[in-house]
């Protein structure tokens, strides 16, 4: 009897730990759920080094985009009428991170109301995710109060983003967040080639070019999960062939050199590199940016 | 008997939840005792963190643009002791290495060029005799201005 109920108990022990090493290399849900491991990284080859992968916020790429002298225009931003559109996880997250990039862009360009209104299509997406803590009533509430200082505004948002990462990788969905990475990214070139496209600004046009550098993180970054989640493998295929158009932009390598300046304590990095594009380059990017963006927000 | 039913499937809920708990864990360390040094910088956003053994290496790929200022910082837990970073360019050249600076925990500089580097993490090998290899909350923090 003694034996047999021994026997039992290790059963249920053995096999909750089989399901414990199942969880370890499988997603419960192929389609949407992004991931089982909670970490944005990837190990690599025999040195088991964990590597994560970093791109731009939207606010830094939108603050790239207005020093170099872009101006504000609404028609750029995904409808906020669409918001009700996206239903499946994939969709709630790539939007998520297109709103997040077009509150970024209102925000950054002192457009209070518009802002407001994303905020709001940002809350309602990240709500449809189960992220409760981050775009919320709580955020509409310090981005009502710092309406008139915009370093604050950046910061608040910057929080939301953080935050929703956060709860994603606690929660066991990085990949999820990875689309959310992504759809701000796109939306963010989206921009950026409009403006180009609209006002042939080089300054514009060269930062664009330097999106490559950011391009090759943000593929590592989804190739991390592309086994995982249906929704990663269309967007990564779709960024393959975007980074393919940008593959001559590369410049050469360049041993960096560093140069301080101790009266203001300040380090400077240059390795001189430049990404200039050909209009023909840029029409390339734009057209294919501009089909990725539309497929998303669709 | 029963409740041995019960201590079963209890010790297999904590297997289950263990490695979410601890990343959950970790994140609130980093808002509590790191997030505050990105300061006057703003954050990019982005979450990494990781529960690093003593001795091993974690590596951050990103991107820096042409007339902005960064600061990177590496946050860790004290268990895990002088953690050392190094930031290296695409050439492989050590722009920067903490080691060599008095082990800051972070580093400021401006981005004449735009450029991709990489943020390379180590923590010292454990001095402890014991089989148990102490581990800790890592996480680099980028900011932007």
């Amino acid at each position: 009897m003694k034996l047999k109920s021994t026997i039992r108990y290790a059963s249920i022990l053995s096999f909750s730990l089989f399901i414990l090493s199942c969880n370890n290399s499988a997603p419960s849900d192929a389609e949407d759920v992004a991931g089982s491991d909670t970490m944005q990284s990837k190990e690599k080859n025999s040195k088991a080094q964990e590597v994560f992968y970093s791109i731009p916020s939207p606010i830094e790429t939108i603050s790239l985009l207005k020093a170099a002298g872009a101006k504000y225009n609404a028609k750029y931003l995904n409808p906020i009428e669409n918001v009700s559109k996206y239903t499946s996880v994939t969709s709630k997250a790539l939007n998520l991170g297109t709103y997040g990039s077009d509150l970024s862009f209102t925000s950054m360009f002192d457009q209070t109301q518009e802002s407001m209104y994303y905020l709001r299509c940002a809350n309602k997406l990240a709500s449809g995710l189960g992220i409760n803590s981050a775009f919320n009533e709580s955020t509409t509430n310090r981005l009502e109060s710092n309406l008139q200082n915009r370093d604050s505004l950046l910061n608040i948002i910057s929080d939301s983003y953080w935050t929703t990462d956060a709860y994603l990788k606690d929660n066991g969905q990085p990949g999820v967040s990875a689309l959310i990475v992504a759809g701000g990214w796109i939306e963010g070139l989206y921009i950026g080639t409009q403006i180009a496209n609209t006002t042939q600004n080089k300054e514009v046009i060269t930062r664009i070019g330097e999106q490559k550098l950011s391009l090759e993180n943000l593929i590592g970054l989804l190739d991390s999960y592309k086994e995982d989640n249906a929704g990663i493998v269309a967007v990564l295929n779709s960024l393959n062939e975007l980074n393919a158009i940008y593959n001559s932009v590369a410049p050469a390598t360049k041993e960096t050199q560093t140069s301080t300046d101790k009266k203001n304590n300040t380090t400077t990095l240059d390795n001189g590199s430049e990404f200039a594009l050909t209009s023909e380059k840029l029409k390339g990017i734009s057209d294919k940016v501009s089909q990725i963006r539309n497929k998303i927000i669709q | 008997m029963k409740k041995k039913y019960v201590y079963a499937l209890c010790i297999a809920m904590m297997l289950l939840t263990t490695p979410l708990i601890t990343k959950a864990q970790c994140n609130t360390f980093v808002k509590k005792k790191c997030m505050f040094k990105v300061v006057p910088f703003t954050s990019n956003g982005q979450v990494n963190t990781s529960t690093l053994e003593a001795g091993k290496t974690i590596s951050l790929n990103l991107s820096f643009f042409a007339g902005k200022d960064y600061r990177i910082i590496v946050c860790s837990e004290e268990i895990l002791g002088d953690v050392t970073f190094k930031i290296i360019d695409k050439s492989k050249k050590v722009v920067f290495n903490s080691a060599d600076n008095d082990h800051p925990d972070f580093w400021d500089f401006k981005a004449k060029s735009t450029q991709p580097l990489t943020v390379e993490v180590t923590s010292p090998p454990s001095q402890s005799t014991s089989s148990v290899v102490p581990s800790g909350c890592l996480s680099i923090i980028v900011g932007f201005k």
